[in-house]
């Protein structure tokens, strides 16, 4: 363990969450598997399919449910020991979280102050996650997008060192995704405040994350900087526009220097390539789809973290 | 606000306590010509009387205090009491007797014709008169604070 | 101590946000009061108007008899309203708890309260006393009032504390075990309807097994109990069997209350 904590300075260690071999099984349904995970601080990402584990994980953390075996530290301390002071120093925001309906933002922003009994002031809450004009509306009247912002306001109540979100862009239109994230990356620069969002929209995650990690069947299969991920699984891929993906597929097997290929839409697949003359292998490729009489639109490098995802996951699989 | 709205509702919940009916009816009695009817009642406040002989028979309605009642209830006879009202004679009564203080009453009730032979049948309808002092003052106390405190908000 | 007391001030504030909104908190403590003054009235006069005493009744002194009938009034008065308060809780103790524990489960809602710096503890309890306070509490004090206006007296502390205890004692087993069912099944109407049962069956019990012994019925309905002993038969055992079976109710009570405490405390949200 890197970390370490001091009441005075508050934590100063390498990881904000530190999980070794945890096992979490309901009934006879083994959903995490001695799953390890060290998150520095900043904003990471914890990337899975449905039912890969996510919400579980992020249950153990918050000492909702207690693991099979192994152990896990959030801001140094231990979630068996000590959940109380863990939960004064991190807010959370579940993924389809109830609010006292019949209640005002403000009210309820200041129940949850006289709670943790100190912290950020309800007025400076709304005004930050941009709802003061909604502060005495009936939450239940709220929309989508200004229940999550509640929702993030209500987990930064306590000053929190760390937060976490699951899947905090759920059920948002596109605006209201962007407003979210942007509203993330700001709290990161102005407090320090440290992220853990669990999701699976990936574009998202690939704009504000500095660490990633892949999550399938309850256990960790890949995990890095969002950047070195990106760069490590998406070098020699390119992704390739045509308005006949299911017929280029096999007549590009033929191609010198074409590796794996994989259909990823109606108008496109991906190509893993080894030639080390890029320009011969799209003129090449280009050549073969013309001979056939198919029309190929663009030959981009596929370096998103979706592509990343799908190039790990398609790995495990 | 909300602490302001519940006093004022709660206040009219004692507002509506206060003139909570407490009625007893004791229909078709028959006592007979050399005999008394006794209801002792609890008395809090004044109280409402109603008395009908059927039959237009005639009887006579007496309203003791506590010590007349065990007087009464001693002697077998009214003849040493001092009764706080009487009507006798009458073939109904009906009004809001103000009593003195709250406490125990007797309401007796016999027949106008002393005839052990003869049976007399009456109905009978009391309750207390409202509204019940301690709930109405509740009342007014729960009000005044609930509007002061309504008033105190908005002004604020 | 105060900063403890101020969170669980603030539990029960978000609790009544989210559980007693506007006006149904409002409702039901206007229906205890005024409930609570109907049978007050009621009873008041039913036991001493109602019943002429025939003049002379031969062979039975009534001298000795009316004061003894009047210095039970206040206590048959209690009885009576006590009694037919904890029939109207019978109902109320149940809905709420089922609110408050079944609805929480079903929506969700515990897993957000508990990512706040709230022990469990703290949450149970306060959710518990809620539901008490709103029911007994309030009945409490409403039917005290009641007794006041109708006995302007000095009011006997042992009527205060025999009704105290008819209210509190029944209403805690009920609520700890629908908050348990609730606990369990994680589903509001299996709380609601499960909690509803063993209320209305504690309450039914006596009218259904004719041949029950005195303790039971102490156990299970303890008003029961005390309005039969002061308006009718007046025995002996049964006056032995009400505190006896009050004294176990209540340890059963504290029981179940530990037990759902320890259930919510290992619950998985």
């Amino acid at each position: 363990m890197k970390e370490s904590y001091t009441k005075e300075m508050g934590f100063v260690g390498d990881y904000i969450v530190s999980i070794r071999k945890i096992e979490k099984s309901f009934n006879d349904l083994r959903v995490l598997n001695e799953l390890s995970l060290d998150i520095e601080p900043g904003i990471f990402g914890l990337i899975g399919p449905n039912g890969a584990g996510k919400t579980t994980l992020i249950r153990l953390i918050l000492g909702l449910i207690r693991p099979s075996s192994g152990t896990i530290e959030v801001l140094g301390l231990d979630i068996e020991k000590d959940s109380l002071r863990i939960r004064e120093r991190l807010g959370v925001l579940h993924e389809r979280p109830t609010y006292p309906k019949g209640s005002a933002p403000l009210r309820f922003l200041q129940r949850i102050h006289d709670i943790y009994g100190d912290g950020k002031s309800p007025d400076a809450l709304l005004e930050l996650v941009g709802l003061s004009e909604a502060a005495d509306r009936r939450i239940g009247n709220l929309s989508a997008g200004m229940t999550q912002r509640l929702g993030i306001a209500q987990a930064l109540v306590g000053n929190p060192e760390l937060v976490i979100l699951d899947e905090p862009t759920s059920n948002l239109d596109v605006v209201g995704r962007y407003e979210i994230i942007q509203l993330i990356m700001q709290l990161h620069d102005e407090f320090g405040i440290s992220f853990i969002v669990a999701s699976h929209v990936l574009s998202e995650l690939e704009r504000i994350c500095d660490n990633v990690a892949f999550i399938r069947n309850g256990t960790i299969v890949m995990q890095g900087g969002t950047l070195e991920l990106i760069d490590r699984f998406s070098k020699g891929r390119f992704r390739i526009t045509t308005d006949n993906p299911q017929q280029l597929a096999p007549l590009l097997e033929g191609v010198e220097g074409v590796g794996r290929i994989r259909i990823t839409g109606i108008s496109t697949l991906t190509v893993v390539v080894s030639s080390n003359s890029l320009v011969d292998l799209e003129r090449r490729i280009k050549d073969t789809a013309e001979h056939a009489g198919i029309q190929v639109y663009s030959i981009l490098g596929a370096s998103t973290l979706e592509d990343t995802y799908m190039e790990v996951m398609t790995g495990v699989s | 606000m909300r602490i302001a709205k519940f006093l004022i509702i709660l206040g009219l919940a004692f507002l509506i306590a206060s003139y909570v009916p407490a009625p007893s009816s004791s229909h078709g009695n028959l006592v007979s010509g050399d005999r008394y009817h006794c209801f002792v009642v609890k008395v809090t406040n004044n109280l409402y009387v109603d008395v009908s002989g059927a039959e237009n028979r005639n009887f006579s309605l007496y309203i003791l205090d506590y010590n007349d009642t065990l007087i009464f209830l001693t002697d077998g006879s009214l003849e040493n009491t001092e009764p706080l009202f009487s009507w006798e004679n009458i073939q109904q009564f009906s009004g809001v007797l103000s009593l003195p203080e709250p406490g125990w009453y007797g309401v007796i009730i016999t027949s106008s014709i002393s005839d052990p032979s003869f049976n007399m049948r009456y109905d009978l309808y009391l309750t207390h008169a409202t509204p019940y002092f301690t709930p109405f003052l509740l009342f007014v106390l729960l009000e005044t604070l609930g509007g002061i405190l309504l008033l105190y908000r908005k002004y604020k | 101590m105060y900063p403890r007391l101020k969170k669980l001030k603030a539990i029960m504030e978000l609790e009544i946000d989210t559980h007693y909104s506007f006006p149904l908190l409002e409702t039901i403590v206007s229906l205890l009061v005024i409930m609570s003054f109907y049978y007050a009235t009621k009873a008041g006069f039913f036991m001493y108007g109602e019943i002429p005493i025939e003049y002379p009744i031969p062979g039975q002194s009534l001298l000795d008899l009316l004061p003894k009938w009047i210095e039970m009034g206040a206590s048959v008065l209690a009885g009576r309203v006590y009694d037919n308060m904890m029939v109207i809780l019978a109902f109320f103790v149940p809905v709420l708890t089922a609110l408050s524990f079944g609805r929480d489960m079903d929506a969700g809602a515990f897993k957000t309260l508990l990512s706040y710096p709230i022990s469990r503890r703290q949450l149970f309890m306060s959710k518990e006393l809620l539901v008490l306070a709103t029911t007994c509490g309030i009945s409490s004090v409403s039917v005290l009032v009641a007794i006041r206006t109708f006995e302007p007296g000095p009011v006997h502390m042992d009527i205060v504390l025999m009704g105290t205890a008819v209210l509190w004692i029944p209403a805690m087993i009920v609520s700890s075990i629908t908050a348990l069912i609730a606990i369990h099944s994680r589903s509001l109407s299996a709380s609601l309807f499960g909690g509803i049962a063993v209320s209305v069956g504690r309450v039914l019990s006596p009218f259904l097994f004719k041949d029950m012994p005195d303790m039971l019925i102490a156990i299970m309905n303890p008003g029961y109990a005390i309005n039969t002993y002061l308006s009718s038969i007046q025995s002996g055992e049964i006056l032995y069997s009400i505190p006896v079976g009050m004294f176990i109710a209540f340890a059963i009570g504290v029981l179940l209350l530990i037990v759902s405490m320890v259930s919510f405390d290992r619950m998985e949200v």
